[in-house]
């Protein structure tokens, strides 16, 4: 195993007519880690993946995932053969059973793993006899989650895994997800469910309006950031608050929410010398998404 | 590991059932015309219409030259139905794509079925013919059968190439479907313009014989040798057709 990203991106793009889906995005994703891809509904996050896939061509930029070119026909097969892709919709072929689902796709896959394939079987109790058609979203999520791991993927990118199942199913998709980590499987996942984010991820990508708004370290975002609320007294002008370590500033009437990713201390002086009160609150990774994502001022 | 037979499975498991049923009516028409030729004969090959054997007009006209053969001609059509646009609209394109196999095999697999299932379709009328006019004490010449076979299979994978390319290039399978139609139906009428008259082109009139110089419409019989260089062209048309589909599918995006 290398030290090289799994994935990586530089500027890539996609535009559709006039409408910019996602704009000059450039990130890393790093080999073992479990990879949170935040952002809204219609943030750019399945564009990036179906990209990454090779469904969809970008218009400008690069992506490599494995080493590979996304972009060339021939280099995204190499990129299919190695790694898995569980789609938003957990789309599978109705009119196969899921015996003959499992036969069909494990002919694609010279290094499928009998044993995994048995062990999730069991384990998600799925109906080999019964059409795909016929069994709860849930159990296609599950079989969606055994076609991928019995190939031993050396990486497992999923749209909005938890789309549209019951709170159950997701505490038992998340665990599954930490244990393909366990199993040295790196995981990118897109999602718009902050909590589950906040219980898995290794690393969090936020993404808004096709833009990168955020890459960082969970733990590093628990805690550094830090909320710094200012309260200006009146006669005093509005400071611009142009200072390192701040990532966004929000301000109502005399009071300015700032959200600082490191020299708090620093920003925490500047708005004392200014007669303000100050108040310093730790974040959670929604407020974080929140003020990323809403206007700025 | 060879990715054609999986492929192949996937896109006979995504047809079959427009193939079976398919097959079963054509079936279905060659048998009622046999079992009810007595009833049907007059209305399809009435006395003095063809010389000799009066059977052999009336199947002419029922079957390779009638109602069977725009039967099978729809079929053609609708068979080319389905591929990654349809799989767009069931939601399933994104784990089709996430195989490790290129559009190239993926478009080429159901394109292969599809001229494999006509194949089926085409030597359908002879293999049902054959065994029903045993049994009902009349006969149809086997080289016919299998002449007409040929002209249809050619003419078949042309209309079915059409269609295919217009699944992929239509979002809408319906769309698709009714644009093959439409040019079925009209295409035809373009050949009467001169200076297209001249040329063979009407691929209807090329699958039955009518005004076809390998077919004597007074006996309904083929003549002479088959028209090898006409059939070889069809078949080149229906390669590119198809050439040009699996480019389509190569370049576009599928959201």
């Amino acid at each position: 195993m290398t030290d090289d990203p799994i994935i990586e991106t530089r500027g890539l793009s996609r535009r559709y007519g006039r409408v910019e889906a996602v704009r000059d995005l450039s990130f890393t994703v790093e080999r073992g880690q479990i990879t949170g891809f935040l952002g809204r509904n219609g943030a750019g996050k399945s564009t990036t993946i179906k990209m990454l896939l090779g469904m969809i061509r970008p218009t400008a930029g690069t992506g490599r995932v494995l080493g590979y070119d996304i972009d060339d026909p021939v280099q995204s097969v190499q990129i299919r053969r190695r790694i898995a892709y569980v789609g938003e919709d957990k789309g599978l072929y109705g009119y196969m059973s899921v015996g003959e689902l499992i036969r069909f796709t494990r002919s694609f896959y010279p290094d499928w793993q009998p044993q995994i394939e048995a062990r999730l079987l069991q384990d998600y109790q799925l109906p080999l006899g019964r059409k795909v058609k016929a069994i709860s979203k849930g159990m296609r999520t599950k079989l969606a989650l055994l076609l991928a791991l019995a190939r031993r993927p050396e990486l497992i990118i999923l749209d909005e895994p938890s789309e549209g199942l019951d709170p159950v199913s997701i505490e038992e998709l998340l665990q599954a997800l930490q244990e393909i980590r366990a199993g040295g499987t790196s995981v990118f996942f897109s999602s718009h469910q902050l909590s589950e984010v906040e219980q898995i991820a290794d690393r969090v990508l936020m993404i808004d309006h096709g833009r990168l708004v955020m890459d960082t370290l969970l733990s590093n975002l628990l805690n550094n950031y830090r909320n710094i609320t200012v309260e200006i007294a009146a006669q005093e002008p509005m400071p611009a608050f142009s200072l390192a370590g701040v990532e966004r500033t929000r301000v109502t009437g005399r009071q300015a929410r700032v959200l600082a990713s490191s020299n708090v201390e620093g920003i925490v002086d500047y708005a004392r010398a200014l007669s303000a009160t100050v108040q310093v609150t730790p974040v959670n990774l929604r407020e974080v998404f929140l003020d990323m994502v809403r206007d700025t001022t | 590991m060879s990715v054609t037979m999986p492929l192949l499975f996937k896109a006979w498991r995504e047809s079959s059932g427009r193939f079976l049923l398919g097959a079963a009516l054509l079936a279905a028409t060659c048998v009622l015309g046999v079992v009810c030729r007595d009833g049907l004969i007059g209305w399809y090959a009435p006395r003095g219409e063809f010389i000799g054997d009066r059977y052999v007009g009336y199947i002419y006209r029922l079957i390779y030259g009638g109602p069977a053969r725009a039967l099978f001609v729809i079929l053609s059509m609708v068979l080319a139905l389905g591929g990654l646009q349809r799989e767009r609209l069931h939601r399933t394109v994104g784990f089709t794509l996430a195989l490790p196999v290129s559009r190239l095999h993926l478009t080429l697999a159901q394109a292969l079925l599809g001229v494999g299932q006509i194949a089926v379709l085409s030597v359908l009328p002879l293999l049902t013919l054959m065994m029903c006019s045993r049994l009902a004490h009349v006969s149809y010449p086997l080289g016919q059968m299998a002449r007409f076979a040929l002209l249809w299979f050619v003419g078949g994978t042309v209309f079915f190439a059409i269609a295919f390319l217009s699944a992929i290039l239509f979002s809408s399978e319906y769309a698709a479907l009714a644009i093959s139609f439409v040019f079925s139906i009209f295409y035809p009428v373009a050949t009467l313009i001169p200076p297209l008259s001249r040329y063979p082109l009407n691929i209807h009139h090329i699958m039955s014989g009518m005004a076809m110089p390998y077919f004597d419409a007074r006996e309904a019989l083929l003549v002479g040798a088959p028209p090898w260089m006409l059939l070889a062209c069809m078949m080149a048309v229906a390669a590119a057709l198809i050439a040009v589909a699996v480019q389509v599918a190569r370049q576009r995006d599928f959201c």
